[in-house]
């Protein structure tokens, strides 16, 4: 399927672009904040959800190479609203979807794209989070040996045996994995 | 997934485990859907971390301007003093000022007119001049839902000031609590001819004035003169449905 036009709105976020960024703002602010607000949620709501929607669609594209195959407002809309549904069910509220009416608007692939984001970006937050409750030794462990820095070296760096932190690293993983499955359980 | 721990799963993952080991893990997986998912959620955490740990200044500059520009297209109406502009001090009086004011008018209509017409003022900071005295006084009626006493005083502070956009407004909605809707139409339409940081606030309350005639058509001319990124758009929305 050809990229859309409106990928250029994607590249704007991809690059920080002002007038792209603004123009967003300008044209897409007012319809995604009334949505929320109809649909029980406040205006502090609707900026999270909204600002939160554009630093996923930026990491997609920095991450995941995003690709527009349908009009931008269309694709942020539909992310906005999962968006919303995800976080009203976290609240226990019950949430309302219209996914036949999406998908015959805007076709069933965009609306799976839309959907995926969702989840990814989700999980990446969550990812995020936990990491951040792991002890400071833990996480300058996981961020350097994630930088494909030769684990001798990163041994050598922090004055400890390779040995001691390859056990390490590993410890330090296993103990992010719980974290996480104890938040997915 | 009783076999394996996470840390099997890490030294699977990240090849530390002899041909041996991997072979008898990997068909553990083939019958173990659990095993399989968190391999897979392994593979994406470690993915993810690998992606976004290493900082990222254009990620960061993005949301700083997202932040900035929250506050602009998002923010609730917030009104607050600059003391160097007269205008700006005395709209920040108004945020100071809080009355919430409810009538019990007779009918579900009127009520629920009276629900979207609530005001809000939240003390007042006084500057000792005559219109602010006035108001501040006016204020105090306000707040007991005394409008037909606020409504000469506030009547004072526009003859003493006629360019106050705020003792204007606030003369335009007690003006309509009172249910005198020539002076509140005269009085609103003055303070969104203006153009000042109250004209929405304004159009809202032509808007109901028009609402309680059953004016519908009148009604969402004035709500349509809203911009859809204003603050006021939560009373708006429920506004635009009851007419609807």
């Amino acid at each position: 399927m050809p990229t859309h036009p409106d990928q250029r709105y994607i590249e704007g976020l991809l690059y920080n672009d002002g007038s792209t960024v603004d123009e967003i703002y300008r044209k897409y602010a007012g319809a995604i904040r009334k949505f929320i607000i109809k649909n029980g949620g406040s205006g502090d709501d609707a900026a999270d959800i909204f600002q939160e929607a554009l630093i996923d669609l930026y990491n997609q594209a920095r991450h995941k190479d995003l690709q527009l195959t349908c009009p931008f407002e269309a694709f942020l809309v539909l992310v906005c609203k999962r968006k919303w549904y995800n976080l009203q069910k976290k609240r226990g509220l019950h949430r309302v979807t219209n996914s036949t009416d999406e998908v015959s608007q805007i076709g069933e692939d965009p609306f799976a794209r839309a959907e995926q984001l969702a989840l990814e970006e989700s999980r990446a937050r969550l990812f995020l989070e936990q990491f951040a409750r792991l002890g400071e030794r833990c996480r300058e462990i996981l961020k350097l040996s994630l930088t494909g820095e030769a684990q001798e070296k990163i041994a050598e760096r922090l004055s400890v045996t390779y040995g001691y932190l390859r056990k390490k690293k590993s410890e330090c993983m296993a103990t992010l994995l719980s974290y996480i499955q104890a938040q997915n359980s | 997934m009783d076999s394996y721990d996470n840390e099997w799963i890490i030294r699977y993952v990240d090849g530390e485990l002899s041909p041996e080991e991997a072979g008898q893990f990997e068909a553990a997986m083939r019958t173990d859907t659990a095993l399989a998912t968190e391999v897979e959620r392994y593979r994406e955490l470690k993915a993810v971390l690998h992606e976004r740990l290493p900082g990222d200044p254009t990620l960061d500059a993005l949301k700083q301007r997202t932040a900035r520009l929250n506050e602009q297209f998002f923010q609730q109406t917030r009104i607050r003093k600059a003391p160097t502009l007269r205008f700006l001090s005395t709209v920040a009086a108004a945020a100071c000022i809080i009355a919430v004011i409810i009538i019990s008018w007779p009918s579900e209509t009127t009520r629920k007119l009276d629900q979207l017409g609530e005001t809000s003022m939240i003390g007042i900071t006084e500057r000792g001049n005559q219109t602010d005295t006035l108001l501040q006084k006016a204020s105090t009626f306000f707040n007991e839902k005394q409008f037909d006493k606020a409504l000469p005083i506030l009547n004072q502070a526009v003859i003493a000031d006629s360019s106050s956009q705020l003792a204007l407004f606030y003369r335009g909605v007690a003006a309509w609590h009172t249910g005198d809707l020539h002076v509140a139409r005269t009085s609103l339409r003055q303070v969104y001819d203006k153009g000042s940081v109250l004209q929405n606030q304004a159009a809202y309350y032509m808007a109901l004035t028009y609402a309680g005639e059953k004016n519908k058509t009148l009604a969402l001319e004035w709500l349509q003169k809203i911009p859809a990124t204003a603050p006021e758009h939560v009373k708006i929305i429920e506004l635009e449905d009851f007419l609807k």
